[in-house]
């Protein structure tokens, strides 16, 4: 080895050490954003822009053609604090007949429990009078296993209608309550 | 809680999911009493299940059919983290830029900016980094992301050239030794670079010098932070010539830290600039059983035989020289296998193992690709961006491949619907047809006219059964009429005068009763007439619908199909840009490397030579 390679491999080290500050969450400073990279940077949000607005279509129009407005039935769950009621599954009927059943892993219980609404079934109906029966499953306030049912009566006129299962936490009675409200 | 209380936590949620989705601090306990909107209910199940593809869909709609008439501010916000989520940083910065104003939660705000910091800074971006650091008050974020942010201030300031302000910004103590200590080495880097190598060689001495580094996680940064000290001070006194020095510098570095070959190179070095070339041989030998990827150790291969020339052991300085080169042929094969690979693969379906997920965690190397050329390379941020978009490439690629096999079910939707209707629309007309509406008006305006004369008094309300019974004393009024002189049919005339005396009084008291039931039947029965009314619209609109509305979903699905398609071409091609970007990335370091190992090869050939022709000139003086 020459002195000359010597000099150059320390000089070399010396600009290594002296590139990269550092920080407590790793990863120094890249190896500098040139105008190809940057293209590359626009060229996916362009492209991650443009396959969100095709989705917005195909939702509009998977929507539209499946479930029009005039015939529309769309069941959504809520869940209070899940304090008193842990729940694994709902079970539901329209007019006598199972149109869903949905089982509730740990990580949709705690999107529920953090404010999250659940669209459990949207289906179709005719105008007129409909009953909905929803059978709730999970561990009660005692760890017990716990099933319980709350039903409506509804009237579907020509618009959307809504309904939203409702898993509330009674404070006073320690018991969990399951609701049912008609959304306009 | 309060409304107004309630009202402050629903326009802060938002931000708070933004740093949510960031992994930076949420207030965990925190939960908004109710989405008023089901809409916003189901954009947020969505948003805490991950599926920020999903949740951002759902909003743009909501938004757009007005859906959320009670979170339309907070929506805004949300949409801005969501699409600092999935990665469109511009648009969610300039929604950031409009919304983030003065009456938001300042520790959230300034949370939001540092985080966007911490991306720009990531993305090489040092101007768009220090604008957003510009929109925070540091005093203002929690007290633990304080020094981060002062790191992340100087270390931008640096990236932009402002080593002064760095030096004056990275000056004042942190909280924590850990803090101090990262403090302490950027700002000795930031002054050697202003030119101030005194002060900065002072700061790195200090960070050098620590003895009591702590326990756990703590302790193995700060040593790691010590060793880089000691490398960079051990290496720049090696440049001034000042080979004592250097040596005690380097004699402190770990050798179980990531810096210990260079440490144990430079050292090597350092005994030889201190005249003590046979000191040189231990620290070398050493890093020579180390893994040969690492450019000190190549490097200590070629000094071990310089310094056995020197001490002239011929025989020894042969035999490492040999081995010097087989080990250079060896490293030069291996990068030459990895550059194949590398040229005739996808590079992502080589470092990607898993397809997916929200959350960027940066992917392992896989063992195939060692070295600290490689590792510095893939642990750039350019490198993992790069990456990271070849990730998000992959994502959309099958969602539109998704998209486009099910193109075809929407046909088929399209199609059952129109079936539907050409099925049910000559029943509509049909019933259109016989629904006289102006009948039944008609009807019940007769049944509105008795109400109002039997309410004043001028007519009764008999039942049917009691209009028969009228019917009948009529008949036999009438009859008795006939007969009027006939005395036999007396006992008959009484008999009638009292049950018709009967029926005019129970008419009479039942009045009330009668009216108030005949109020209600005409209520229910503008209730049945106005439902009718609505059923007799919705027959009529499904008629015209018919007729008109497919045309327009044709046409639509045609355009969806074909943007999808030219879609998925396009991330085909991006795909195809990114990896070819760090394809050339990839090669052109695996190139400088086998430069390097081939002039070291041809170095360690020379070696050989030389120490052929000084034995050659001393067997030629033996002769």
């Amino acid at each position: 080895m020459n002195r000359k390679t010597r000099a150059a491999f320390i000089a070399a080290l010396i600009f290594l050490l002296g590139t990269p500050y550092v920080s407590a969450n790793g990863g120094g400073a890249g190896e500098g954003g040139d105008g190809d990279f940057r293209s590359l940077e626009d060229e996916v949000q362009a492209l991650k822009k443009d396959t969100l607005e095709i989705n917005r279509e195909l939702f509009t129009l998977e929507e539209e053609l499946l479930f029009p407005t005039s015939t529309q039935v769309a069941v959504f769950l809520s869940v209070d604090t899940g304090k008193l009621f842990k729940l694994d599954a709902v079970q539901i009927k329209i007019d006598d007949k199972v149109v869903s059943n949905q089982l509730y892993t740990q990580h949709e219980v705690e999107a529920l429990h953090r404010g999250g609404v659940h669209r459990v079934y949207v289906g179709n109906l005719p105008t007129g009078e409909h009953e909905l029966v929803a059978f709730f499953t999970g561990l009660g306030p005692q760890g017990q296993e716990y099933r319980r049912g709350a039903n409506i009566k509804f009237e579907k006129a020509l618009g959307s209608k809504y309904l939203e299962l409702q898993i509330v936490d009674m404070e006073q009675s320690q018991r969990p309550e399951f609701l049912i409200k008609e959304w306009d | 809680m309060k409304c107004a209380d309630r009202m402050s936590f629903w326009k802060t949620l938002p931000l708070w999911l933004t740093l949510f989705a960031a992994g930076l601090q949420v207030d965990a306990a925190s939960r908004p009493d109710k989405a008023q909107d089901l809409a916003y209910g189901e954009i947020l199940y969505d948003f805490f299940r991950q599926d920020y593809f999903s949740a951002l869909t759902r909003l743009d709609i909501a938004l757009q059919k007005q859906r959320l008439p009670h979170h339309l501010e907070e929506a805004e916000l949300l949409r801005g983290g969501l699409l600092l989520s999935y990665g469109l940083y511009d648009e969610s910065e300039r929604i950031f830029n409009q919304l983030l104003k003065q009456d938001v939660d300042s520790k959230v705000r300034n949370q939001v900016w540092f985080h966007i910091a911490r991306i720009r800074h990531r993305q090489g971006d040092a101007l768009k980094a220090h604008d957003a650091l510009n929109k925070l008050r540091d005093a203002d974020l929690p007290l633990d992301l304080q020094d981060e942010a002062r790191q992340l201030r100087g270390r931008v300031l640096m990236d932009l050239g402002h080593y002064d302000a760095a030096v004056e910004l990275l000056g004042a103590p942190s909280r924590t030794d850990l803090w101090n200590a990262y403090t302490r080495f950027n700002l000795g880097v930031a002054l050697i670079r202003a030119g101030e190598v005194v002060e900065g060689r002072a700061h790195l001495s200090i960070l050098g010098d620590q003895d009591d580094l702590g326990t756990g996680h703590q302790a193995t940064e700060l040593l790691a932070l010590r060793d880089k000290a000691n490398l960079a001070l051990g290496y720049i006194a090696l440049r001034e010539k000042q080979g004592d020095a250097a040596a005690q510098f380097l004699r402190k570095v770990s050798l179980n830290g990531m810096t210990a070959e260079p440490a144990l190179l430079g050292l090597g070095w350092a005994e030889i600039a201190d005249g003590h070339p046979s000191l040189a041989l231990a620290p070398w030998d050493e890093l020579s059983r180390k893994d040969i990827t690492e450019p000190a150790v190549q490097e200590s291969l070629l000094a071990i035989p310089y310094i056995l020339i020197e001490a002239g052991d011929y025989a020894q300085a042969e035999s490492r020289y040999r081995l010097a080169v087989d080990a250079f042929v060896a490293e030069r094969q291996r990068l030459t296998n990895m550059a194949q690979q590398v040229r005739e693969n996808s590079i992502g379906d080589l470092l990607l193992t898993v397809d997916g997920g929200q959350d960027w965690q940066p992917p392992s190397p896989p063992k195939a690709f060692r070295g600290a050329a490689w590792e510095k390379l893939f642990a750039s941020n350019e490198f993992q961006s790069v990456l990271r978009n070849i990730r998000d490439l992959r994502f959309l690629a099958i969602k539109l491949d998704g998209w486009q096999s099910s193109m075809g079910a929407y046909d088929d939707m399209l199609a059952l619907r129109r079936k539907a209707y050409e099925q049910r629309l000559p029943r509509v007309v049909d019933r259109l047809q016989h629904l006289d509406m102006t009948a039944a008006h008609k009807l019940r305006g007769g049944y509105a006219k008795r109400l109002q004369l039997a309410a004043t008094g001028e007519a009764a309300l008999p039942t049917g059964e009691e209009l028969r019974l009228e019917a009948g004393l009529k008949k036999a009024r009438d009859l008795l009429r006939r007969y009027r002189g006939d005395p036999s049919l007396d006992s008959q005339r009484e008999k009638r005068r009292l049950l018709e005396g009967v029926y005019r009084w129970r008419l009479t008291v039942d009045q009330k009763a009668r009216l108030w039931s005949l109020r209600k039947q005409l209520k229910a029965l503008d209730q049945a007439l106005a439902n009718t009314e609505v059923r007799r619209q919705g027959l009529e609109d499904a008629r015209q619908r018919a007729n008109s509305g497919f045309d327009g979903y044709d046409d639509r699905i045609r355009h969806i199909a074909a943007t999808v398609k030219a879609l998925r071409r396009r991330v085909d091609r991006s795909i195809d840009h990114h990896e070819r970007y760090l394809r050339t990335l990839i090669l052109r370091s695996l190139d400088q490397q086998q430069v390097r190992l081939r002039s070291y090869e041809v170095q360690a050939r020379f070696g050989l030579a030389r120490i052929y022709d000084l034995a050659a000139d001393r067997n030629g003086e033996s002769q």
